[in-house]
């Protein structure tokens, strides 16, 4: 049996690590970006031996450790309660200059999408993160997130559906269209 | 505007400061690999491994080099210290589950700002998990049975007597009956969980409850919207129940729920590898008990 070369740690931080933080911080907030983006890859040393190139990409193996290490750290935050909101608005109230940008409409709206996206079941959020902001294909976040692709399909189907229902009530033209 | 556009005028689109870019390279070149391929002590040679870390021109393979040393060492060190004395283990007392004859047993956590100083006679850590006295300790002596699930040994068992914690900053005795009293449904703490036969110790989340209140609790998460999984309510001591996530496990033992959640541990290996659980908390009791 050929070894596997030894792990490029260093490459696949100087390539991957901005887009880590983003995933984390997307499906958090910046500050547990900051915790845990450089901790993916310690993970990823210490579980090199899992990684297999011809099975999936660096990138999408370091999405799912990730995912991982996020969900973790969500249960620990936020075990018995929605977290998600309550942070967003942490954030919003922190500077003075987004509550004056607040007062626009247009940005009421995007924060009530943010405040959506983040009140979604974990699986759900996953799935709306990876496609829709991190511009992964179908394929890629099953890759992702080990699941079957109609697991993809079906947690996204459900994730929009929830997000259309609840945009309803705060921004009234929202339409549910599909991809 | 349909759904997709407002997906797309929402996407945080910050980035990570450069002074975070810079700690967390930082903290990735320090970090010491801890799932560690380890041979048998015979076949490990530390004069051949230093050798190699003459060739290594930049940081990873010295860390490479720097991790077979340590890990040639907890072995050999090991060996030595457990052939003085067997009753002993490396990071704390009774910690140590049955340990198969051909796997060399050593134990360490690194965490990411930890260090590990080792020679022939010790291995100790400088953690901020304190260590706590036996009776803190939890061995399951499991076997996997034909249904893939573990079977406790039945005289296993939680100890919830009198925990003294006993470390630089905080001393804090817990006891079984501040914890009925004040956390009637849960427990939850980091724990150290020691997966023998792998070499491989980690730093674990667990959530521990009473089996009484576990549909409470899993009713409170369907409330709460924050879960999308269904749990199955445990009704037999001693078996690992898992749900559809790969990262989760249930455990039932002696009247205790304990829900695992590893950060990159799949259920198949913490069937064949689990031996025991060590309670170690990186957060102090006082915490854990007021729920913060």
């Amino acid at each position: 049996m050929t070894a596997r070369p030894p792990l490029d740690v260093e490459m696949m931080f100087a390539s991957h690590h901005r887009e880590v933080w983003r995933l984390i911080r997307r499906l958090s907030d910046p500050t547990t970006a900051d915790d845990l983006a450089g901790e993916v890859f310690c993970v990823a040393l210490d579980r090199a031996e899992t990684f297999d190139a011809q099975q999936g990409t660096a990138r999408n193996w370091l999405f799912g450790i990730a995912l991982n290490l996020t969900r973790n750290e969500t249960r620990r935050n936020g075990r018995h309660h929605a977290l998600r909101p309550r942070l967003w608005e942490h954030e919003v109230s922190q500077d003075p200059a987004q509550l004056l940008v607040d007062r626009d409409s247009r940005h009421a709206e995007i924060d009530a999408v943010r405040e959506a996206v983040a009140a979604l079941p974990i699986a759900q959020r996953e799935v709306v993160v990876l496609t829709a902001w991190q511009e992964l294909t179908y394929a890629e976040a099953a890759e992702v997130l080990d699941v079957p692709i109609g697991t993809v399909r079906s947690r996204l189907n459900r994730a929009r559906a929830r997000l259309t229902e609840h945009l309803s009530t705060t921004t009234p033209t929202t339409e549910g269209n599909h991809r | 505007m349909n759904l997709d556009t407002l997906l797309e005028a929402a996407r945080p689109d910050d980035t990570p400061s450069d002074v975070t870019v810079g700690r967390q390279r930082r903290q990735v070149a320090r970090h010491r690999p801890t799932n560690l391929d380890v041979a048998p002590a015979a076949d490990l040679d530390p004069v051949i491994i230093g050798a190699a870390a003459l060739e290594g021109a930049s940081w990873r393979p010295r860390l490479a080099v720097a991790a077979a040393l340590v890990a040639a060492a907890l072995v050999v060190g090991l060996a030595a210290w457990q052939a003085q004395d067997s009753s002993r283990s490396l990071v704390g007392p009774a910690e140590l589950g049955p340990a198969d004859d051909d796997v060399a047993t050593a134990t360490t956590t690194l965490a990411n700002d930890e260090t590990v100083a080792v020679d022939s006679a010790t291995i100790t850590t400088s953690p901020r998990l304190p260590e706590l006295p036996a009776t803190d300790s939890v061995d399951l002596d499991t076997t996997t049975t034909t249904e893939g699930q573990l079977a406790s040994d039945p005289q296993s068992k939680l100890e919830t007597e009198p925990i003294v914690m006993d470390s630089a900053d905080e001393r804090f005795t817990f006891d079984s009956a501040s914890y009925n009293a004040t956390v009637p449904h849960s427990i939850e703490a980091t724990w150290r969980l020691q997966l023998v036969g792998e070499l491989w110790t980690g730093s674990f989340f667990v959530f521990a409850a009473r089996p009484a209140d576990f549909d409470a609790i899993i009713e409170s998460r369907a409330r709460s919207g924050t879960e999308d999984r269904r749990f199955t309510s445990p009704d037999v001591d001693g078996r690992l129940i898992q749900d559809a996530s790969a990262v989760t496990a249930l455990w039932v033992l002696d009247g205790y729920v304990f829900e695992l959640i590893s950060d990159n541990l799949v259920l198949d290996e913490l069937e064949s590898v689990v031996t025991s659980f060590v309670v170690v908390t990186d957060r102090s009791w006082e915490d854990v008990l007021t729920g913060e």
